[in-house]
């Protein structure tokens, strides 16, 4: 059972109603519906927060950067200060399980993101595979999250003596 | 514990959200008594009541009405949306 | 093993695995398996506890967590159950609330004064002297209880889990395993839970002195094995019902709780004990509790029984004791007319139309006297017969174990047929199957929980009750003079007690049940509730129907508060400058859920001082990282914040700032900040740390309802800010800039600093001259650094939060939420400057033409103490006026500045005028002598 923290990764973060189309003119392909996401490729990732919202993870977010431009109509830059988490391994669903109320089976989180609390922080849920998923939360609470996930993983895999 | 049905986010529990009061219009052009009124008096009759709730990991807003004698949430939209 | 059976089909006690444990300083062996009753019950001893009140010995009653007779405590667990506790090698147990030993307990002697000591005597004994009641309270809670609290006990990290699955199925019975076998079968997830070490309920005891059972165990068990569908928890009791579906689990290592889509209550039903003379002696116990024994432990409940019986099935239990050995004294039949032929076939004496009047013995019963009685619990005492015994057997009625069901919103019913409630009707989701359904026999459980199953998969709909017959005799409730026939045993409540409570006017059901305190004990009313509606409903001649029952609540059985407890989660939230503030030997204060420093160092007084100084005499900078940061952007940004804030903001000049103040409809003050207009159509907001989620909340709300084209930007988490204050600042800023920019700086602007991109806002909260910078959080450190490198060698300190409540006050202002509450209206607080009238409408400004027009009652006031006590009053200390209370202080310092001390406090409006005086109460009792002074404090010439 791995957890990585991705809190270096860059993201981009954008809003309005002109949003879309920008991101689109761009060659990006957008999730269709509000909350949820899509994997561009196997290093960058689009995230729909919302109706209007965006955030964009990986390097193709250092290139939208570039050519970003303030001031055009229906177009806000949202900046970005997350903390990121790979969670992968056997005993991921029983790390959510602890730190999650909700149902976080994949084949009921779909490419759907959960906007929910996580070991008591507002944080997004994505589900990769049954045994990986992508956390994300302020980054002001960074180092508490990754304390509290680790101290947890530690007393599964004491308990039971491997991570199964 | 309750389950809650977000319009954007789909049925959580209701710790995740924060109640709004009352979804009321202020009355226009009132004298100060109605007003006063309007502010501190509520109807506690039980009934349908539509209610303002917040879905605090997702920022949505939307309305619920809820029948205040059974709790039975009858519907939930966003405000906007009938 | 004086009383261990030969090995039992399907046994659950391992003989190849002996253990030792110590109870009540004595060694007993026992096999893996074993509970602590039935270890000690096979090795011949009787007295197991002490009652609660009374201190009479007790012994086995149900076996099954349905009483609290044998209550032992190991040293650091207490209050546990011995009828469900397995033993482990090693532990040394104790009875509780006992005086001595549980053998002989000096309490006892209380068994004695019970005359005076009825039910509620502490209402009416003991209280006159007045004086003296404390003693006797401290006597009596020490007479009377339960096991003590060892402080010693260790913290324990139990886990705290959520699960879903698509069925819950309550109980491994047979109801329950063939409900839970048929959902499975049809799709579904299913988590099956029972309390119990195995699956099987009552098919792993009520054998009836047949195999059927126990077969028809081991063929469903068979096929729970091959399900990868059913998820099987023993040990795992359902605690209670919750709204939706939610049920959490008790499991041996902590709290599961499961949110499923449907519920099956297969719960079963509680045997009832019949209610006569000294039915609470060790060796007199429920048919139930001695199949138990006999089945699952091997343990022979004694070697001659006398059987009560008031129902058919009681037949069941006396042919389990033949088969194990035990040798049927008699067997008393309740009813006048039942079928008794088939005990008379096998020779056992039988007493038809007979009851148990009371049973004799010293610590354990001897024997029992048998009287023909009337059914109606008048024994005739002319036809008595002795009977000597070492065990009798109840088998008189059943109550359903419904908690569950009643937690739901089930409607129960009684039924006069079947002497039992039912369930009549369910709520959306729930079902409930076997006996707590009212269906007693084998078939009957297992077609019942297959019926539940399939409603619940939508494959069928309706319920059957299959078994028509009634197994509770009506009233097994027998009269004796001298009384000690229990109807309640955790609390030790007799016959008399409830026609003393009766005849006293606690003659309803919550009335009956909070004076006599029935049902109110660890067992919360399994073995009792019944009976005593049986008695409430004979004495005020109400069907049982009209009298009702109690509410029943979680949990189902009493949960130690560590597996509640389980990991808490405690978020801690750092600004982006934590690593700097640590390195720097920052002292820290959690405010809003974020760490901030309050001062730097170690000393708090000396660090205060040396902080606001420098930012009197040189320069400081502090870290306001957590302030509430929103950018409001679009054509109708300005008028969006007019609707919102009670200022001007759509004629604001671009690059400077405005105060905002935020009002709810009442015309309270919420929250402060300040607006910066950066263009035409972009303003940058802040509010304060505590209220910054509320109210981007509200903005959320009001543009949503106001529909204006404008956009929020939330960016509290994503920039940081910094205040650097002081008569240095401009030179510092300037080092950084160059003076020729400094100059030309607007009140609101973006520029770079050192690099960074940032919005500088002149903020002239803890000092005349102060900027407030604003940037990128990922790009703090690199600001802060060259900040204070710039500015150290000339005397710039970093200073905290401290030393910025005093800073702040020394300049006069107010905090919103400190100095204000909420009923504070901007004009309390002079604020009617911040105030604009000729706009068409913003939030609170319909409340504030109203408020504007009555007379204060009282002001916010700076002030000075010409002759301050050593110990300075506390915030909140009340300001007095002719003996009244006219105000308070909301905040107080000494002044390092001004070796002054200063504060801010709400005086009656009369006296609030510069060198008017007002009276303090300080916290030790004296009043203090405060003079009115005009704010700002700093800056006056004194």
């Amino acid at each position: 059972m791995t957890l990585i923290k991705t809190s270096e990764a860059c993201r981009f973060g954008v809003k309005g109603q002109a949003a879309a189309s920008w991101l689109t003119a761009y060659g990006l392909e957008l999730p269709d519906t509000p909350n949820s996401w899509c994997a561009l490729d196997a290093e960058n990732r689009v995230l729909r927060l919302g109706r209007s919202e965006f955030m964009v993870e990986g390097p193709v977010s250092g290139k939208l950067e570039n050519v970003w431009t303030e001031g055009l109509e229906r177009l806000y830059r949202v900046p970005r200060y997350d903390a990121g988490f790979v969670l992968e391994g056997a005993a991921v669903s029983e790390l959510l399980s602890r730190v999650c109320t909700l149902d976080t089976r994949p084949e009921v989180m779909g490419n759907r993101l959960l906007f929910t609390f996580v070991a008591g922080v507002v944080a997004i849920l994505a589900c990769e595979t049954s045994q990986c998923y992508r956390l994300w939360c302020d980054a002001g609470y960074g180092n508490y999250m990754q304390r509290t996930l680790w101290e947890i993983l530690d007393s599964i895999t004491l308990r039971e003596g491997s991570a199964t | 514990m309750k389950l809650l049905n977000c319009p954007i986010n789909g049925l959580r529990p209701l710790s995740e959200f924060a109640y709004g009061g009352e979804v009321r219009e202020p009355p226009l052009e009132t004298s100060d008594a109605q007003w006063v009124d309007y502010l501190f008096n509520r109807n506690g009759a039980p009934g349908i009541k539509r209610e303002w709730w917040y879905h605090v990991p997702s920022g949505t807003w939307f309305i619920a009405e809820r029948d205040t004698g059974s709790d039975q949430v009858i519907k939930t939209y966003l405000w906007g949306e009938v | 093993m004086t009383q261990r059976l030969p090995p039992q089909p399907g046994e659950w006690i391992d003989r190849s695995r002996t253990i030792e444990f110590v109870f009540e300083g004595k060694t007993y062996p026992a096999f893996v398996g074993d509970t602590v009753s039935s270890a000690l019950w096979a090795m011949g001893e009787r007295v197991l506890g002490r009652s609660f009140k009374y201190h009479r010995p007790r012994g086995i009653l149900s076996h099954a967590n349905q009483d609290v007779n044998v209550m032992l405590e190991d040293g650091t667990r207490t209050n546990l159950r011995g009828d469900v506790l397995p033993v482990e090698a090693g532990m040394v147990l104790k009875a509780v609330n006992r005086l001595g030993s549980v053998e002989r307990d000096f309490y006892a002697v209380l068994d004695w004064l019970s005359p005076f000591l009825p039910v509620g005597f502490y209402y009416k004994t003991f209280h006159r002297p007045k004086a003296l009641f404390p003693f006797w309270e401290g006597v009596i809670r020490r007479m009377a209880g339960l096991g003590a609290l060892s402080p010693h006990a260790p913290r324990s990290e139990t886990t705290k889990r959520h699960a879903y699955c698509d069925v819950l199925v309550v109980g491994a019975g047979p109801a329950g395993l063939s409900a839970a076998l048929t959902a499975s079968q049809g799709g579904a997830r299913v988590i099956l839970v029972d309390e119990n070490p195995r699956i099987g309920g009552t098919l792993s005891y009520d054998h009836g002195g047949e195999k059927h059972a126990l077969d028809t165990l081991r063929a469903l068990q068979a096929r729970i094995a091959n399900e990868a569908n059913i998820r099987v928890c023993v040990n795992t009791t359902a605690l209670g019902y919750y709204a939706d579906h939610l049920v959490p689990l008790a499991c041996p290592n902590g709290l599961e709780k499961v949110r499923a889509s449907k519920v099956i209550i297969a719960s079963g039903a509680f045997e009832q004990p019949a209610v006569f003379r000294n039915n609470d002696l060790p060796g007199v116990m429920l048919g139930s509790a001695a199949q138990r024994l006999i089945h699952r432990y091997a343990v022979k409940p004694c070697e001659r029984a006398v059987v009560l019986a008031g129902h058919d099935l009681a037949r069941r239990v006396t042919l389990d004791l033949i088969a194990a050995g035990v040798e049927i004294a008699a067997y008393v039949e309740l009813r006048e007319t039942a079928d008794c032929r088939w005990a008379e076939q096998r020779g056992i004496p039988v007493y038809r139309g007979y009851c148990v009047y009371e049973a004799y013995g010293k610590k354990s019963v001897e024997g029992v006297e048998v009287c023909l009685w009337d059914g109606q619990g008048r024994a005739d005492v002319t036809r008595k017969h002795r009977i000597a015994c070492d065990g009798v057997v109840m088998s008189v009625g059943w109550a359903p174990a419904a908690a569950l069901l009643y937690q739901s919103g089930c409607q129960m019913r009684f039924d006069e047929t079947r002497q039992q409630f039912l369930p009549a009707r369910l709520a959306e989701g729930i079902y409930a199957a076997g006996r707590v359904n009212g269906n007693f026999g084998l078939e009957a459980a297992l077609a019942d929980g297959e019926r539940a199953a399939r409603n619940a998969l939508g494959l069928a709909i309706g319920s059957d009750r299959v078994d028509d017959a009634g197994y509770s005799h009506p009233w097994p409730i027998i009269d004796h003079p001298r009384g000690k026939n229990f109807i309640d045993f955790d609390e030790d409540l007799q016959l008399e007690d409830f026609a003393n409570a009766i005849q006293e006017s606690f003659d309803n059901i919550e009335l009956l049940k909070r004076f006599t305190t029935v049902g109110m004990g660890p067992s919360q009313g399994k073995h009792s509730n019944m009976n005593a509606i049986r008695v409430l409903s004979r004495i005020r001649n109400q069907p049982i129907a009209e009298v009702g029952t109690t509410t029943s609540r979680p949990f189902f059985h009493p949960v130690p508060l560590g597996l509640l407890a389980g990991r808490s989660f405690d978020p801690e939230r750092l600004t982006p400058l934590h690593a700097w503030h640590l390195a720097h030997e920052a002292t820290w204060v959690s405010l809003g859920g974020w760490q901030r420093p309050a001062f730097y160092g170690s000393d708090r007084a000396s660090a205060i001082v040396d902080e606001v100084m420098a930012v009197r005499t040189a320069a400081g900078l502090i870290d306001l990282s957590t302030l509430g940061k929103f950018e409001i952007r679009g054509p109708q940004a300005g008028l969006f914040l007019e609707r919102f804030y009670t200022g001007h903001y759509q004629n604001q000049a671009i690059g400077s700032t405005r105060y905002a103040m935020l009002l709810d409809e009442t015309g309270v003050m919420v929250d402060d900040g300040i607006v910066a207009r950066l263009a035409e159509d972009f303003y940058y907001v802040t509010a304060s740390t505590s209220n910054a989620a509320a109210v981007y909340r509200e903005m959320t709300r009001c543009q949503q309802i106001w529909g204006l084209d404008a956009t929020i930007i939330n960016l509290t988490g994503s920039y940081g800010a910094l205040n650097l204050a002081g008569p240095l600042a401009p030179q510092i800023l300037a080092a950084l800039l160059s003076k020729h920019r400094l100059e030309r700086l607007n009140g609101a602007e973006q520029l770079e600093i050192a690099g960074v991109v940032c919005r500088l806002l002149h903020v002239r909260f803890v000092s005349e001259i102060a900027y407030e910078i604003h940037a990128p959080a990922r790009a703090m450190l690199a600001l802060w650094e060259a900040i204070h490198s710039e500015g150290a060698p000339h005397g710039l300190k970093p200073f905290g939060i401290e030393a910025q409540r005093v800073l702040r006050l020394e300049m006069g202002h107010f905090i919103i939420g400190h100095d204000t509450d909420g009923l504070t209206h901007p004009f309390e607080v002079g604020l009617d400057w911040a105030l604009a009238h000729d706009k068409p409408d913003y939030l609170g400004y319909r409340s504030l033409r109203i408020l504007k027009r009555k007379p204060l009652k009282k002001r916010l006031v700076g002030f000075t103490l010409t002759q301050p006590p050593d110990v300075l009053p506390d915030e909140c200390c009340l300001v007095l006026r002719d003996g009244a209370i006219v105000g308070r202080v909301t905040s107080i310092a000494h002044s390092p500045t001004l070796n002054r001390t200063i504060g801010l406090a709400y005086v009656a409006a009369e006296d609030a005028v510069p060198g008017a005086t007002f009276v303090i109460r300080h916290q030790h009792g004296m009043d203090i002598l405060a003079t009115v002074v005009p704010r700002p404090f700093v800056g006056e010439a004194r």
